[in-house]
C-alpha cells in the first residue's frame, strides 16, 4: 500500500509545530495583555479571542506567506517586506514579527541550503518578517504555497493558545480541543489567504483591538511575554 | 446609481483656487472658503446598488480643506443592500489635503463599503479623519467594510481594512479611523480605545471604536495628539539637554 501525500508535507509539520526553536514560545499574539484587560477569562472568550486573530492577522500572515513562498528573486522579497510593514500597522506587532522571523531563519538556514535555487538566505536580511521567512522555509522544504499559507494561519492561533493555557492555566485537553475545533475555520483562511498572489492583493485585515492590546502590552514594565 | 465627482484644487498666484468641480448625483461640492469646500449629500443614500466615487486632486503647492453638510445615510435599496463609497484621494509634491467629513451611518440592513485611497506624491501631506457609525438609533447594525490604501510615490505605505463583521462585537458601533503624513516622529499611543500607530514607511494611522460617537472621537483624537506631543516633547528634551551640554 503506497502513502499519497503532497511533497514537503512533513516539512509543513515540523514548520508548524510549536517546538520548532524560532522564539514563538515568547510571544503571546495579544493573549497577555487581552488577560490583564480582562478580555480572555476563560476557554469561551479565549475561542472568541482566537477565531478573531485567526480572520485579521492570521488571514494577512498566511497571505503573506503563501507569497514568500513564490518568490525567485532578491528584489521580490524587498517589496513583499514592505507589502509585510504596510499591513502591520502596530510597531510592537513589527517588532514581534522580525523576531520571530529571525529566530525561524537561524533554524531555516541550518536545515537548507538556499531557500530555493535563485535566492540565499541572506537575501532576506538579518530582521526579516515572520510569515515571509516561513514562506521561504516552506518552499525550501518542498511544501507548495497553499501549505505555506496553512502554516501561517494555524501557527496564528496555536502559539497564542498555548500562552493562554500557561497564563490562566487552563486544562490543556480543553485548550487543544480549541485549536483542532478551528481546524475548519484555519483551513478556510489559508485558502481565501492563496487566492491571489499578486502582492498588492494579498489580504490586508486589520483589527484595532488587537493593535491596541499590543501598543498597551509594549508600553508595560513587567511581562512575562515579549508580546 | 452611479454617480462620481470630481475636484481639482491648484496653487495660483499664492492662493488655493478650486479649479473644477466636475459630476454629481450623491454629492454637490461647495466652495466654503478659501481653499476649503463641502460635500453637500444631493440625493439619498447612497443606497443599496449604488456606487458612489469622489475623485479629489490636490495639486502641487495647493492646500485643500474637505468638510462635509452632514451625515452621510447610507440605507439598503429595495432590491439590494450592496453600496460603495469609493473615495480616491490624489496629493501632489507640496500640497496638502485634510479631510474630516461628518460620519457615514450604515441602517440597519445595508452592506456598505468604503474604499479609500490616498495618493501622495514627493512631499504632499495629507490628514484624513474618517468615522462609522453602524446602525441609527434604536435599530439594529448595518454591515461595513473600510479598506484603506496609502502610497507615496507608487510605495505602499498602508494596506488596512477593517470589518464590521470582525470589529463590531460587543456593543461596538462606532469605528473611526485617522490617517496622518508629514508628523515629525510620531510615537505610539494610546488612549481609552483609541491607538496611533506610527507606519514603517511614515505617517501615522489612528483607529478607535466604541458604542457612541463622541466619546470615540475623543479618544481618536487624544491618541493623534499624544503620539505627536510625545515625540515633540522629545525633540524638545533633546535640544535642551544638548544645548546645555
Amino acid at each position: 500500500m503506497t502513502l499519497v501525500l503532497a511533497p514537503g508535507t512533513a516539512a509543513l509539520l515540523a514548520l508548524a509545530d510549536q517546538r520548532l526553536p524560532s522564539g514563538g514560545h515568547v510571544h503571546s499574539g495579544g493573549v497577555e495583555q487581552a488577560i490583564t484587560d480582562g478580555l480572555i477569562t476563560g476557554v469561551q472568550s479565549l475561542e472568541r479571542f482566537l477565531e478573531r486573530r485567526l480572520r485579521t492577522t492570521g488571514l494577512v500572515t498566511a497571505g503573506l506567506a503563501a507569497a514568500a513562498a513564490t518568490i525567485t528573486t532578491p528584489g521580490q522579497l524587498q517589496r513583499l517586506d514592505r507589502e509585510a510593514d504596510a499591513r502591520t500597522p502596530s510597531p510592537a506587532q513589527r517588532l514581534a514579527s522580525r523576531a520571530q522571523g529571525r529566530g525561524l531563519l537561524r533554524t531555516a538556514k541550518a536545515t537548507w541550503a538556499a531557500p530555493s535555487t535563485t535566492l540565499s538566505w541572506t537575501d532576506l536580511g538579518p530582521r526579516p518578517h515572520h510569515p515571509i521567512t516561513l514562506g521561504c522555509a516552506c518552499a525550501a522544504g518542498g511544501v507548495t504555497p497553499q501549505g505555506a499559507a496553512l502554516a501561517a494561519a494555524y501557527l496564528s492561533v496555536s502559539a497564542p493558545s498555548t500562552a493562554a493555557q500557561r497564563l490562566l492555566a487552563l486544562d490543556p485537553v480543553t485548550v487543544a480541543a480549541v485549536t483542532v475545533r478551528l481546524g475548519p475555520a484555519i483551513e478556510q483562511v489559508a485558502a481565501v489567504a492563496a487566492h491571489n498572489l499578486e502582492f498588492e492583493h494579498l489580504p490586508d485585515d486589520s483589527d484595532p483591538l488587537l493593535d491596541l492590546l499590543a501598543e498597551r502590552h509594549a508600553a508595560r514594565e513587567e511581562r512575562l511575554f515579549a508580546s | 446609481m452611479d454617480s462620481r465627482i470630481q475636484i481639482v484644487a491648484v496653487h495660483r498666484r499664492g492662493r488655493t483656487v478650486i479649479e473644477s468641480v466636475r459630476g454629481g448625483g450623491h454629492f454637490a461640492a461647495r466652495q466654503t472658503g478659501e481653499g476649503e469646500i463641502h460635500l453637500v449629500g444631493i440625493a439619498a443614500g447612497p443606497l443599496g446598488g449604488d456606487h458612489a466615487v469622489i475623485d479629489v486632486h490636490v495639486r502641487a503647492g495647493a492646500r485643500l480643506a474637505v468638510r462635509s453638510a452632514g451625515a452621510t445615510i447610507i440605507q439598503p435599496g429595495r432590491l439590494r443592500p450592496d453600496s460603495v463609497i469609493e473615495l480616491n484621494l490624489r496629493v501632489d509634491d507640496d500640497a496638502q489635503l485634510d479631510l474630516a467629513t461628518e460620519p457615514t451611518v450604515v441602517c440597519h440592513g445595508a452592506r456598505h463599503e468604503n474604499h479609500t485611497t490616498l495618493t501622495l506624491s514627493g512631499s504632499g501631506q495629507a490628514r484624513v479623519v474618517e468615522q462609522v457609525l453602524l446602525g441609527r438609533a434604536y435599530e439594529g447594525p448595518g454591515e461595513w467594510s473600510g479598506r484603506t490604501v496609502l502610497t507615496r510615490d507608487g510605495e505602499p505605505l498602508l494596506r488596512h481594512t477593517l470589518r464590521s463583521a470582525v470589529v463590531a462585537v460587543g456593543g461596538t458601533r462606532v469605528i473611526s479611523t485617522l490617517v496622518r503624513t508629514g508628523l515629525e516622529k510620531p510615537e505610539p499611543a494610546t488612549h481609552g480605545d483609541a491607538v496611533a500607530l506610527p507606519l514603517a514607511g511614515g505617517g501615522l494611522l489612528a483607529t478607535a471604536t466604541g458604542a457612541d460617537l463622541l466619546p470615540v472621537q475623543i479618544d481618536l483624537l487624544a491618541a493623534e495628539a499624544i503620539s505627536w506631543r510625545a515625540a515633540a516633547a522629545d525633540v524638545a528634551a533633546a535640544a535642551s539637554s544638548g544645548s546645555g551640554s
